[in-house]
């Protein structure tokens, strides 16, 4: 009876042992989008096609809200345990863990690949000559459009500005939301303010969001005013709308007409039986300033290495494979996405993004980069709240303006 | 006697070895951190008592510290009234069972779930609730970004789920008083008001002393429901200390800040409930 027990406490002993040996070589892959959007069942796929091709196998580990994750992935990587590879934003979000020196410098892979790669895009992950992310995901922003609510009312994808805002009446004055917006959930308040900055003055955009220009400077105050003019003309949905879950159903229902957002968004017109190229469309907004010439809003993500990982070379084998035109066709059919190779087919695209894909590479398109990531975050954070109040309170206009500069300024002057 | 000691303190061992790890430790870890400037990441700086001083310049720690004592107030006389109402009347009807179920199924259910049931519910296109009004001729509500209405839109929703708890608590109390007072008041001509005020209410008073200091420390920690119905905005608008306190150090990473507002609620909900208890207890009456 001894003997058996000592057996079975050596037994337990070894499979324990085993357990954390097999838990110290495994390469794990932390994201935050394990609910809705999905990217554990595609990055599971993507660890078996990995497994096949390059003999390294990787485990897609998620987390259930953004917050968890992100403590989660900061509390890892100054230990020895931080995540071989994780998912993170561009730009002002990454760049806290660029300056601790907790992510692997990967500017060898983006060499390799120069080729294959927007320069634009490689500026979102790269700090002082160095990158430090590899692409999981590239956005345009675009307008999305309901077909049978522009073909019952006579219309047609907008060339200027001027034919947008007439699309925006015809809408409105046959009872019909012309246009998505919401403060619900805090960050999508900063769309329709990098839509109609970059729109109206690229350059000073891209100076507000680096601290040289700022908000209570002429042309952002031009925009705000005529931001201030869509709300009060009501061209913009109930400020409490559910632009995931109910503004789908809306445009399906023929009660709402466009929405401005991501081209992820196509998964959530689906979800709601929409088929896009037939019930739902795409085009790019004009610019309002015809001088200002051809310009877009692009959402780039990047996948960081933990420089303290254990398994960081393994990692490292990943990374330029994932970099390649190949995985990158397999990872962007899986999710929807846009290449962000060059040398990436986008035959799996819906037609409509297509065709804005092609839009952009042939009429030479410049790319931004979205408001989220491209200024800090302790100034975004607080700034689309500051969006939010003035949605609301649109005649609160100077006021939350000056506002917005104090907190600019008050970051720009200890940084 | 010595091991009898011996084997009592190692029974307590594993409990108290909890306490000390997931309780003490991390209080103590917490006050640290509120005493400097920290963003999770690099090296914490010692500021004193400058994560304090801050609140009282802080709008938003302010509009926090406004809410939550309205959530406190609010599901104070909401929860805990609407619980007892509902106690003394299902206590004397036919469908008791029926009505007890009723008003227990919302319990039941998480509060990130009921977050979710009333978004919908209050959402301003397709909802429910602007659904029935417009359908009484009244223009719909945006329930849950207009200031201050939708804190207290909120305040319902919890009520809602809660109203149960408080329910179910108070029918135990109402099932121990005797028949005997309250036949005597019959007999004595007393109404059914005076009934409940004079003889019914004082013999709860225990019972309804658990129930304001579970209803004290539950709305003073409220989070839940707010982080998923508004997440604190829009414009931090809805927040309450506790959405603030996640908000600074798992969102901002204002690790000291966060920890700052997580001692000043903890300390907030001790003095509240040591004082609340104290002043009950002190006239407690015995029949």
């Amino acid at each position: 009876m001894k003997k058996l027990w000592w057996l079975v406490v050596v037994v337990t002993l070894g499979v324990f042992a085993l357990q954390f040996q097999l838990w110290a070589q495994e390469i794990v892959l932390m994201h935050d989008k394990g609910g809705a959007p999905d990217w554990q069942t595609p990055f599971t796929e993507m660890a078996k096609i990995c497994a096949e091709e390059l003999g390294i196998e990787f485990t897609p580990t998620p987390f259930p809200t953004t917050d968890v994750f992100m403590s989660a992935v900061r509390t890892a990587l100054p230990t020895g345990k931080a995540p071989e590879l994780f998912t993170w934003w561009s730009d002002f979000r990454m760049k806290p863990l660029v300056d601790t020196g907790l992510v692997e410098d990967v500017t060898a892979l983006w060499e390799k690949h120069k080729d294959e790669y927007d320069p634009a895009f490689r500026d979102a992950f790269e700090f002082d000559g160095k990158v430090y992310g590899v692409p999981t995901k590239l956005a345009y922003w675009v307008v999305y459009y309901s077909i049978p609510v522009f073909k019952k009312f006579g219309l047609e994808e907008p060339k200027t500005w001027e034919e947008f805002i007439k699309i925006c009446d015809v809408l409105k004055a046959n009872g019909v939301v012309p246009l998505g917006s919401t403060v619900q959930g805090r960050w999508p308040t900063f769309i329709y303010f990098e839509d109609l900055m970059i729109r109206t003055n690229p350059d000073v955009y891209i100076d507000l969001m680096v601290g040289k220009a700022k908000y209570t400077d002429e042309p952002v105050k031009k925009v705000f005013a005529l931001w201030k003019e869509m709300i009060e003309k009501g061209y913009f949905s109930d400020p409490a709308t559910d632009i995931f879950a109910d503004y789908p159903r809306l445009m399906a229902q023929g009660k709402a007409g466009m929405i401005l957002i991501g081209n992820w968004y196509e998964g959530q017109l689906i979800q709601m039986g929409l088929k896009v190229g037939e019930d739902v469309g795409a085009f790019i907004l004009p610019s309002i300033d015809p001088k200002v010439g051809k310009v877009i809003i692009y959402e780039a993500a990047p996948m960081l290495l933990g420089k303290n990982a254990p398994g960081k070379e393994k990692a490292l084998q990943i990374a330029d494979w994932w970099m390649s035109p190949e995985t990158q066709y397999k990872w962007c059919k899986l999710m929807g996405f846009v290449p962000s190779n060059k040398k990436t087919s986008t035959d799996f695209l819906s037609v409509p993004m297509q065709n804005v894909v092609k839009q952009v590479a042939q009429e030479n398109y410049r790319l931004i980069n979205r408001f989220w990531e491209a200024t800090p975050t302790d100034i975004c954070e607080e700034a689309v709240d500051k969006f939010a109040e003035f949605i609301l309170n649109p005649g609160k206009m100077d006021q939350i303006l000056e506002d917005l500069q104090k907190v600019a300024d008050t970051y720009w002057s200890s940084h | 006697m010595v091991g009898e000691k011996l084997s009592s303190y190692l029974f307590i061992l594993p409990a108290l070895a909890m306490v000390v790890i997931f309780l003490l430790i991390p209080a103590g870890y917490t006050v640290v951190v509120s005493f400097t400037k920290w963003d999770g990441l690099g090296i914490p700086k010692f500021i004193g008592f400058g994560n304090y001083f801050q609140f009282v310049r802080d709008h938003v720690f302010l509009t926090s510290l406004r809410n939550t004592v309205i959530w406190v107030i609010f599901t104070l006389a909401f929860s805990v009234f609407l619980g007892l109402l509902v106690a003394y009347f299902v206590n004397r009807i036919r469908l008791a069972n029926l009505f007890k179920s009723l008003f227990y199924i919302p319990l039941t259910i998480s509060a990130v779930t009921t977050g979710l049931i009333w978004l919908w519910m209050y959402s301003p296109d397709l909802g429910v609730v602007n659904t029935l009004l417009r359908l009484l001729g009244f223009p719909g509500r945006s329930w849950l970004s207009e200031v201050p209405l939708n804190t207290y839109a909120m305040i319902w929703a919890w009520t809602w789920k809660t109203v149960g708890m408080n329910m179910v608590i108070f029918l135990i109390g109402l099932q121990t008083i005797p028949t005997e007072p309250v036949e005597a008041c019959k007999i004595d001509g007393a109404t059914e008001w005076q009934t409940f005020r004079y003889v019914v209410f004082p013999m709860l008073r225990t019972i309804t002393t658990v129930v304001v200091a579970m209803s004290l420390i539950n709305s003073f920690n409220i989070f839940d429901i707010i982080y998923v119905m508004t997440d604190g905005g829009p414009y931090r608008s809805s927040e309450t200390l506790a959405v603030s306190m996640f908000r600074e150090s798992f969102v901002l990473f204002h690790m000291g800040y966060g920890a700052a507002i997580a001692i000043f609620l903890s300390v907030v909900v001790l003095f509240v409930s040591w004082i609340y208890v104290r002043e009950v207890t002190k006239r407690e009456v015995h029949y």
